[in-house]
């Protein structure tokens, strides 16, 4: 201590044998690292009592210096040591105790880096569907949405004034052209000047002039598909289909085809899957038939290959279209499809 | 289309008896029967009762006591019907336990005023026949025994309907001998019919009235007869209730025939009173202009040049192939019928038909093409009826237009039927099966066949016509599955995949992907401070979807709105889409666009939520365009219209603008509903598209260590902090590698109007270490610069 420091120096091994008596129980006092270290401080430090001991060094005669210089040493690596240890001991009944401590309350909400996002609906559908039949070999192609009624209707051999456009009412535009009302456009906007071999699916909004209500909205999602090369068969048809059903909804999954009549397909069929909720044992979803229609096809018609200046003798290809609408409310149980174009935050987070 | 079960096996006796076979058969082949329904369920259950005698109710006015025998002993029936028929009369009895589901009521032993009645007697609609349910149901003495089962007592009290879905390419369904020739072929049952063998009458004249047809492209095929000395009134009741199960209301006999013609042959033919017909004859013409006709439905019509009309020498008095007019309409007096059986030109039927807003039974069929071979048939037929049912006399009759139906010949190759079908197609069965559809065999061989299409199938006229006809008939299960090898079509190019990116980018960015409406209000937009629409619908189902959007804003914060009202204040929705602009071709342009609003507050743990800022609009563009495209996009101020003009930004990439974002303007919130503090991200997707691929090769990692000196700066508010940041790039020269803003503060120790704003300046150079001494120099250049340049210096 500085204030103790005596007029008369003492002498040096006397000084030493002060602090190594001393410095043990001032190590262990030290309750913590901080005071630890303080108490080193005091000892080892520039106004430390070792370093003031020392000093008495330089007016030792030359033949004490050396012997001195050991016990001087010797002293530092005892304190050193002493300090590691004690530090040792500090570290390790803090750690204890932590150790010890009550557990943290896990109850406590979750601190999530970021709320997550969801895709619609539609939008996993679509992309579910556009990946098995890129999978398969089909590419993706579009086509516009207000379009001319050549390549809507009459290109896809729609006769003209005939009942069959009323299966698809339209809606007209002030500049004479209408919303697309299938996607069966891009058929055409694909064909039209080009030659066959054509692997297509081309998903897209629609839009037919009918009430919104829980079943039915003016505006909705489809997803076009259509092959053509040399030899295409309606087996292709079934095959191609057959495989996307059980792509879709899991092996085994079966589908049923029924004659239907769109006008740019020939022979049309209707598709039915095993219904996927009863394995086509009968249910509510399926109204007690055993299969849900979901999809329309067929061969392409030769009049919209004339149309679209291809050999309908040397080429031949099919189509199939299906409403994405049906297949996402089938899929989640949805029961009233205007939910699909609110868009509620609360909806919306419920999808994968 | 409804048919009926009877009907149908009366035409072809050997049809199965069994509905579900017929249905199954039908929608196997294309003709979909949607449901079988019965019709007079109750009548295998109720009896032919005679009335005995009659006595009011000794304590409740208005009822009787009716004895009734019921073929073996007499039962006493509470009645409350006013036209219990006298002694002798019949009537039908509901006996006790009976069900009448057409009322929803089952017969229970019940006391009226203290006396049980034995059983109900029964009106038409509680037995589910028809609407009427004035007063009983009462038959003529002799029509029944008494006991006898009502079902028993005629056919047409106990019957199955099929209600058909049918496509427009199958016009020869909407009839039943249509139906029943397609039975037959399905099911290889002969179909021969006398009734479609008639030739045109023997008896009677040709020129009792004069038929003129003016516009032979429209009507080229005329058939007619006069019929008089008629007695009209109520049908019997065999045809009333074959017309009401089939969904056709009972009127008189001569118009009552005229609808069963048209359920039998699905060909529409028309009754005029001839004395409402003024002149010697009719005409078959186009419409004048402003000429005016008053339907069957009492409705007023003006017509145009394209409807064509049946006129007599004053007016038109009828809409050709549509309805009739009310003027020259058939009525319980008529006595004189001119019966018309005619051919109208399909397109122009339907153009009128729209062109009125109307759909009739008669329309329906025309506008689907009819069998044009079978007219005189047909009038046979009618005018058989006629005679039969109303005691009229054949006058005269005649036809005028072309007398024969050229039909088409179509050659079928076995070779292209297996290719379309895609496996083994016996050629025999494949003729047998055009054979018994009514396709004539004209010549042929092992590879290909010559066939006449027959008249009732105008959807036929090529080989792929055929094709479809043997597969739809042999059914879909006799072709395998079998998958192609596809050769793939190129990718015309990649938006489907980047469009998809940008969504999961989105998605990954915490936004939940939204659907919206393309159709909107031209108000929605103009709210929405969008340009106005391009697309404007010609027929809109209702003002509030009228146009196509030019913006993804108003649909989204239409949702918003929606949400809030339903009690969601926070919302972080985002959509793809196309807007539709002014294109340069016959068509809108469709570009694509990306828009995101969020609504609410960011959510913090535990403990205050924060309200959204701008900056979280711009950090939510940069994380999107960086996760979809790797690229970064910065802020640049920009004033734009739908935005608070102090919280509105462009985002750039390099230099190409992308996008804006900001805070809704007050005005659009306050329009839209949605808090003031809603903010919004645009991108144009297809900037973003068409920007060049981010160069992909990796920037070698740093060898040597950096030094960072921070500076910090008192400035106005007005001194943007990336301005300064530029200049503190542009002073600390090459060797500054990064300069980040890390802290702002504004507060009591900073003078009002300004904000300490402090930089860190990140210093390396790429080739040797720097020295303290080296960067401090350079840091001192720094800070000389900002100080000359904006006149601040360091803050203590």
């Amino acid at each position: 201590m500085s204030d103790a420091r005596p007029s008369e120096a003492p002498s040096l091994p006397a000084a030493l044998e002060a602090i190594g008596e001393t410095f043990p129980a001032r190590f262990r006092a030290a309750s913590s690292e901080a005071l630890l270290r303080e108490e080193k401080a005091k000892l080892l430090g520039k106004k430390g009592d070792l370093t003031a001991a020392l000093k008495i060094m330089g007016s030792l005669p030359p033949a004490d210096r050396k012997a001195a210089g050991e016990l001087v040493n010797g002293l530092k690596a005892a304190i050193e040591k002493a300090f590691d240890e004690r530090l040792g001991a500090i570290e390790a009944e803090a750690l204890a105790k932590e150790l010890a401590g009550p557990a943290y309350d896990l109850t406590l909400p979750s601190r999530a880096p970021a709320p997550r996002g969801h895709k619609h609906p539609i939008g996993i559908v679509r992309d579910e569907i556009v990946d098995i039949f890129r999978s398969l070999g089909f590419a993706v192609h579009d086509g516009p949405e207000v379009e001319l009624e050549e390549y809507n209707f009459t290109k896809l051999g729609f006769p003209p004034d005939h009942p069959a456009t009323d299966m698809q009412d339209s809606f007209w535009t002030t500049g004479g052209h209408l919303l697309r009302t299938h996607t069966s456009n891009v058929q055409i906007r694909a064909m039209l000047g080009k030659q066959p071999p054509f692997a297509f699916v081309a998903p897209g909004t629609v839009y037919r002039r009918d009430d919104e209500d829980a079943t039915h909205l003016p505006q909705f999602n489809q997803l076009e598909g259509f092959l053509v090369d040399k030899r295409v068969s309606f087996a292709h048809l079934r095959g191609v289909l057959a495989e996307f059903a059980e792509r879709l909804y899991g092996p085994g999954t079966t589908i049923r085809l029924r004659p239907s009549y769109f006008p740019f397909v020939e022979p049309g069929a209707e598709v039915d899957v095993r219904c996927v909720f009863c394995k086509g044992k009968g249910c509510p979803t399926c109204k007690g038939t055993g299969f849900i229609e979901i999809l329309g096809c067929g061969l392409i018609h030769p009049v919209v290959f004339e149309h679209c200046g291809i050999d309908p003798q040397e080429w031949t290809g099919f189509a199939f279209g299906m409403g994405l609408e049906r297949i996402a409310l089938l899929r989640y149980g949805i029961e009233d499809i205007r939910l699909l174009v609110e868009n509620d935050p609360r909806f919306l987070s419920q999808f994968r | 289309m409804k048919a009926s079960h009877k009907w149908l096996r009366e035409l072809v006796p050997a049809l199965p008896n069994d509905p579900q076979i017929i249905k199954q058969t039908l929608t196997n082949a294309g003709l979909e029967v949607e449901g079988v329904h019965r019709f007079g369920a109750a009548s295998s259950s109720c009896i032919v009762v005679r009335v005995e005698s009659f006595k009011p109710h000794p304590s409740r006015s208005g009822l009787r006591l009716v004895t009734v025998f019921d073929g073996q002993g007499t039962r006493e029936i509470v009645c409350g019907a006013p036209n219990v028929p006298e002694p002798g009369g019949l009537v039908v009895l509901a006996p006790l336990g009976t069900e009448l589901p057409a009322v929803n009521l089952t017969i229970a032993p019940r006391a009226i005023g203290g006396i049980t009645s034995e059983g109900m007697l029964c009106s038409e609609r509680e037995l589910g026949l028809s609407e009427e349910g004035e007063g009983i149901l009462v038959f003529e003495p002799g029509f029944a025994a008494p006991g006898t089962k009502l079902s028993e007592a005629g056919s047409a009290f106990d019957d199955w309907v099929y209600e058909l879905s049918v496509t427009p390419n199958r016009p020869d369904a909407l009839g039943h001998v249509g139906l029943a020739r397609e039975l037959c072929a399905l099911l290889a049952i002969p179909f021969d019919l006398a009734i479609r063998n008639a030739g045109a009458p023997s008896a009677g004249g040709t020129e009792a009235v004069s038929v003129r047809l003016t516009a032979a492209d429209r009507c080229d095929h005329y058939a007619y007869a006069l019929l008089s000395g008629a007695h009209n009134g109520p049908s019997p009741l065999e045809l009333r209730l074959r017309l009401q199960a089939l969904g056709s209301r009972s009127i008189s006999k001569l118009v009552d025939i005229t609808n069963e013609a048209l359920l039998l042959f699905g060909h529409p033919v028309h009754a005029f009173d001839r004395r409402k017909i003024a002149g010697d004859g009719i005409e078959v013409r186009r419409a004048r202009a402003g000429e005016v006709l008053v339907g069957l439905d009492a409705i007023e019509r003006t017509l145009v040049e394209d409807d064509l009309v049946i006129a007599d020498a004053a007016s038109a008095v009828a809409i050709a192939g549509v309805m009739g007019g009310l003027g020259s309409s058939v009525e319980g007096a008529t006595t004189e019928v001119i019966l018309e059986v005619a051919v109208f030109d399909p397109r122009s039927v339907r153009r009128t038909g729209r062109r009125h807003a109307m759909h009739t039974d008669a329309s329906h069929r025309f506008e689907r093409g009819i069998d044009a071979s079978d007219t005189d048939a047909v009038r046979a037929w009618c005018i058989d009826r006629m005679v039969s049912l109303t005691g009229a006399k054949l006058v005269g009759h005649g036809r005028e237009g072309r007398a024969e139906v050229q039909p088409n010949q179509v050659t079928l190759r076995h070779e292209r039927l297996e290719l379309l079908t895609g496996a083994p197609v016996p050629w025999k069965e494949a003729q047998e099966i055009l054979a018994r559809l009514g396709f004539a065999r004209l010549s042929g061989d092992s590879a290909f066949a010559l066939f006449m299409i027959p008249p009732h199938r105008p959807d036929c006229s090529r080989e792929e016509d055929l094709i479809e006809e043997v597969i739809r008939v042999r059914g879909f299960d006799a072709i395998p599955a079998e998958l192609p090898a596809i050769r793939p079509a190129r990718e015309v190019d990649g938006r489907e995949r980047f469009f998809r990116q940008l969504r999961e980018a989105a998605v990954g960015a915490t936004l939940h992907e939204a659907c919206c409406y393309a159709l909107l209000s031209p108000e929605k937009l103009a709210a929405a401070k969008a340009p106005a629409a391009t697309v404007v619908l010609q027929n809109p189902l209702h003002s509030e979807r009228s146009v196509l959007r030019t913006s993804l804003l108003p649909g989204l914060l239409d949702n918003v709105a929606l949400a809030r009202r339903k009690g969601e204040r926070d919302a972080r929705i985002f959509t793809v889409g196309r807007v539709f602009l002014a294109g340069e071709g016959a068509l809108p342009a469709e570009p694509m666009r990306f828009c995101a609003v969020l609504a609410g507050e960011r959510s913090a743990w535990l403990t205050k939520s924060e309200p959204l800022t701008v900056w979280d609009a711009l950090g939510l563009a940069e994380g999107i365009v960086d996760r979809a495209l790797g690229l970064r996009v910065t802020a640049k101020p920009a004033n734009h219209e739908a935005f608070h003009p102090r919280a509105c930004g462009d985002l750039v990439v390099g230099d190409v603008r992308v996008g804006s974002f900001g805070q809704l303007h007050p005005h659009v919130a306050d329009a839209f509903e949605v808090g003031r503090e809603t903010l919004v991200v645009e991108l144009d997707v297809e900037a973003l598209y068409a920007l060049p691929a981010r160069n992909e090769a990796i920037v070698s990692l740093p060898r040597f260590p950096a030094n960072y000196r921070d500076v910090a700066l008192v400035v106005p508010e007005t001194v943007a902090a990336g301005t300064l940041a530029a200049a503190i790039r542009e002073a600390a020269g090459s060797l500054a590698k990064d300069v980040v803003l890390f802290d702002r503060y504004l507060g009591a120790s900073i003078p009002e109007g300004h904000a300490s704003l402090a930089f860190r300046v990140l210093y390396r150079a790429d080739e040797r270490s720097l020295t303290d001494a080296e960067v401090d120099e350079r840091h001192g250049a720094v800070l000389k610069t900002v100080h000359e340049r904006f006149g601040v210096a360091q803050r203590a």
